[in-house]
């Protein structure tokens, strides 16, 4: 009915649990009602035969047994409606009874030793001539301070017997009702688990396909809902990162190919023309600066690829951060010159400031973070650098620019590895990818606050140097986590 | 699916409300007398068909009062059933029956007529010597005064036939003479004049055996039981009622074929209250019961004494033969067996009263060996840790404690019942 899955399991389930609660209920019904009417049966046998035997006692004739109505009057007195009546004597031979023939035999079942030893006997069982189920009771009769002779009531439990059974029959009819009942809400209950995870499980398979496009629609509540949301979530960033990885590529092959075209349109010109010693110059020269970047083109790639795999190892020593952002000015002057820019380093400290770390990794930092200030920044204008202390024993180096700053929907990813904002500009999107994971290696922190077209700050904040410590992290490696 | 199950679940639910009424109904009144086996049952639909609006009767016998009997009667290996009814509309107002079983059926095979008004008793037995069971039928007109009227009726099998009508205030069916052939012993009362004991013996015809009379004046035989009198005759007792309480008893044996009265003078067994004789130690011959006097109580009424019953044997060399004694309580509760070295040992003291407490003493030392106590219920519970439960009723409990080796139902010495 139900095909192999959660939702038959649940289904069965709940199948298995009402079944069992239904299957008790239905056990102690059955034994509850039998006892209820087995034993209204035996007090109202077990009642009569003590008011009888109590009249008996007081008002009929006690010692008159040789008075040939003897029996007869007991016979009266102790008759019951709808029962047969015997009065046996201790052996459990019948003296007299309301059945007409003479009994074959004794009276052996266990109510009557329970009678003759002074107590109410009871016993179920089969006539032995009719097969009848019965209930006898048997009550003594004390004369002379002894059980002389017993009173035993018989009634038939068939009509009972039957209508027990045709209750035990309605009782399972019902429950059987209610399990079914119960089994087909349980189907629509299964459902509401079943179909959202078939729902979210076929999206899935389509997205192992590498159909990343498709999405979890409809909205789950719970585990499925956050289920469902970082399954999107997932689908999301796997496209996202293959855009990347694509872009990176693709900036990567121009990158690559810019300078090996310059080198390749040189070297065929210097082997090929003559040789005029000036063209010649010029041509080395360029063929020498596109290497250069080339080299660096790969070092990049290489420090980026030791940071993803957690190898790159500093050299840890003390840094003089004023110094450092100095040589980093210096560095890149001329690159700034020819853009008409101002670099301005203020100084809000006083004195030195030393943090532990390596200094040409810190440096690289720098520059690469004043490189692209220049970059995105508009002809004759100024950058600054600010160095502060922080409360919090840290070090600040801010660098400001007005330029043209990062919209808000791309300043997250600015950080990521391979984003460019444009292609046009060039580089491999590594840089700030590398100096992050260089300033964090230095528990250190960048933030990075753009508005567009207004400019951007960069915030790179670093543990100074303790100087009461300084001696022993002095030639320490640090071995990054 | 859905859908499909409805209309079922409707209708059970259905079923449910309007079986609601009786869904639950009284035990009691679904008992039912218990069927009878069915070729019991076929009989008497069969006996009710031929009973032509009249009623089956059982008789008015303490020994056996069922109304229907099913023996072989014949002695053809097939069953007979004999029932007795009555029309009372009709001049013959009793009616025997005799049917015979035919495979799972039964088949009306003689109808015979009774007498008188009542069916006293009713016996199947062999008193012919021919091998097949006599119907033996007492009638009475209801009246205890008029004689009652005993007859006996022969089956062979197609036809029944009236082979004795006697009158009979008691009669006894035994084998007196010892021919191991039953005989019919017929005692007939003239009240407060005579009484004759007559023994039958069935040879072609109903022959007197011995005839005794009985010459003492009795009111009434309020007993009369046959069997051994000593181990080697048979014979009957009587126990006679005279005057207002007092009784005695009459001991007859069957001896060379002739009723000897063995206590021609009633003195010998006059007693002041009528105590029952009969086979009470079980050893197969009847005693005498007797009243006696414990010692020391010569001189007071005869309601405060607590008297002992005392039984005795008939021997031949030396008469009565003291056999046991008990006490026994004149109301019923209890009674209570004398070991037999108390016989003439141990006697009541007089401060005893027999519904509140009662010592057993030596008659020598006056020493206490047992003591018998009614107590209320409250009472007893606050002393059932030392005496033994004798009888107990609804109020009273009676205790009993001994100060020798004497036990309630134990050891050699123990109170027999």
């Amino acid at each position: 009915m139900i095909k192999k899955g959660i939702g038959r399991q649940i289904v069965l389930h709940y199948f298995i649990v009402v079944f069992v609660t239904l299957f008790m209920i239905e056990g102690i019904f059955t034994l509850a009602i039998r006892m209820y009417y087995y034993d209204a049966i035996y007090n109202h046998m077990s009642n009569h035969s003590i008011w009888a035997s109590d009249y008996f006692e007081k008002f009929v004739r006690l010692n008159a047994e040789r008075d040939p109505d003897y029996f007869t009057q007991m016979l009266r007195t102790f008759e019951l409606d709808n029962t047969e009546l015997m009065i046996l004597d201790r052996k459990g031979e019948v003296k007299a009874s309301t059945n007409p023939f003479q009994a074959d035999k004794a009276i052996q079942t266990s109510d009557v030793p329970q009678a003759v030893a002074g107590s109410v006997g009871k016993w179920v069982g089969r006539q032995p001539a009719t097969g009848e189920p019965v209930m006898a009771v048997s009550r003594p009769l004390q004369f002379q301070g002894e059980t002389q002779y017993i009173v035993r009531y018989v009634t038939s439990m068939e009509q009972v017997n039957s209508k027990l059974l045709n209750l035990t029959l309605l009782s399972i009819g019902v429950a059987s009702a209610v399990l079914a009942l119960v089994t087909l809400f349980s189907i629509g209950l299964a459902n509401s688990i079943v179909k959202p995870i078939n729902n979210i499980r076929d999206v899935s398979a389509q997205m192992a396909r590498g159909r990343f496009d498709a999405r979890i629609k409809g909205s789950y509540k719970y585990e499925l809902g956050e289920l469902a949301s970082t399954l999107n979530y997932m689908a999301e960033e796997i496209v996202r990162s293959n855009q990347i990885k694509d872009d990176f590529i693709s900036s990567i092959s121009h990158e690559l190919r810019t300078p090996l075209t310059g080198i390749k349109g040189w070297s065929e010109t210097l082997t090929s023309g003559g040789f005029d010693p000036e063209e010649t110059k010029i041509g080395v020269g360029i063929i020498a600066k596109e290497t250069d970047r080339l080299i660096g083109l790969v070092e990049e790639i290489l420090d980026f690829s030791k940071l993803q795999q957690n190898e790159m190892k500093l050299v840890i020593g003390e840094v003089n951060l004023k110094e450092l952002l100095q040589e980093t000015m210096l560095n890149v002057w001329a690159k700034a010159e020819q853009k008409q820019i101002q670099l301005k380093l203020e100084d809000k400290t006083e004195g030195q400031v030393i943090i532990h770390g390596d200094g040409n990794r810190l440096k690289q930092v720098f520059l690469n973070v004043v490189d692209n200030a220049i970059k995105f920044s508009h002809e004759q204008s100024w950058i600054h650098l600010v160095i502060s202390r922080k409360e919090d024993g840290k070090a600040l180096v801010e660098v400001i620019d007005t330029g043209i700053g990062i919209s808000e929907e791309y300043l997250d990813k600015v950080r990521d590895r391979f984003f460019q904002v444009n292609h046009q500009g060039g580089g491999t999107g590594l840089g700030l990818a590398i100096s992050q994971q260089l300033v964090e290696l230095h528990q250190g922190e960048m933030e990075i606050h753009s508005e567009l077209g207004v400019g951007t700050k960069v915030s790179v904040t670093l543990p100074l140097l303790d100087l009461a410590e300084g001696d022993h992290n002095f030639i320490n490696e640090s071995k990054p986590e | 699916m859905i859908t499909r199950w409805f209309p079922a679940l409707a209708g059970l639910l259905l079923l449910l409300v309007l079986s609601g009424c009786n869904f639950i109904s009284d035990p009691k009144s679904m008992m039912e007398t218990p069927q009878l086996s069915s070729d019991k049952a076929s009989l008497i639909s069969i006996i009710k068909g031929e009973l032509k609006g009249g009623e089956i009767i059982s008789p008015r016998d303490i020994r056996n009062n069922s109304s229907i009997r099913t023996l072989d009667l014949n002695n053809d290996g097939v069953m007979e059933a004999v029932v007795f009814y009555e029309t009372p509309e009709e001049a013959v107002r009793i009616h025997g029956m005799i049917l015979q079983q035919q495979g799972d059926s039964w088949v009306l095979k003689a109808r015979f007529d009774g007498e008188g008004q009542l069916l006293e008793t009713f016996d199947l037995l062999d008193v012919t010597g021919d091998g097949k069971l006599d119907i033996i039928a007492g009638f009475s007109s209801g009246s205890e005064e008029l004689q009652k009227g005993l007859t006996v009726y022969t089956y062979d099998g197609d036809e029944v036939e009236k082979v004795l009508a006697l009158p009979y205030s008691y009669f006894m069916v035994d084998d007196l003479n010892q021919d191991n052939q039953l005989d019919l012993t017929v005692i007939n009362l003239k009240r407060d004049q005579l009484a004759t004991v007559t023994t039958y013996q069935y040879e072609e015809s109903f022959k007197e055996l011995s005839h005794l009379e009985l010459n003492d004046p009795v009111s009434e035989y309020y007993n009369a039981v046959s069997g051994n009198i000593t181990p080697n005759l048979k014979g009957l007792i009587l126990d006679a009622s005279v005057g207002n309480h007092s009784a005695f008893s009459t001991v007859i044996v069957m001896k060379d074929g002739q009723l000897v009265n063995l206590l021609p003078s009633q003195d010998m067994t006059l007693k002041g209250y009528p105590i029952m004789s009969g086979d009470v130690n079980n050893d197969g011959v009847l005693e005498i019961g007797m009243l006696e006097k414990p010692k020391g109580w010569e001189y007071i009424s005869f309601d405060e004494i607590p008297w002992l019953f005392s039984y005795y044997q008939w021997d031949e060399a030396q008469g009565l033969k003291f056999m046991m004694q008990q006490y026994m309580d004149m109301s019923g509760r209890f009674y209570f067996n004398f070991p037999k070295e108390w016989r003439g040992t141990v006697t009541i003291d007089t401060k005893s009263n027999k519904n509140e407490h009662l010592w057993f003493v030596k008659v020598d030392t006056n020493e206490t060996v047992a003591e018998i106590r009614f107590f209320s219920l409250a009472e007893w519970e606050r002393n059932k840790a030392d005496w033994e439960l004798l009888a107990r009723d609804a109020d009273r409990v009676i205790g009993f404690i001994s100060h020798t080796d004497l036990k309630v139902n134990k050891g050699e010495t123990e109170i027999k019942r």
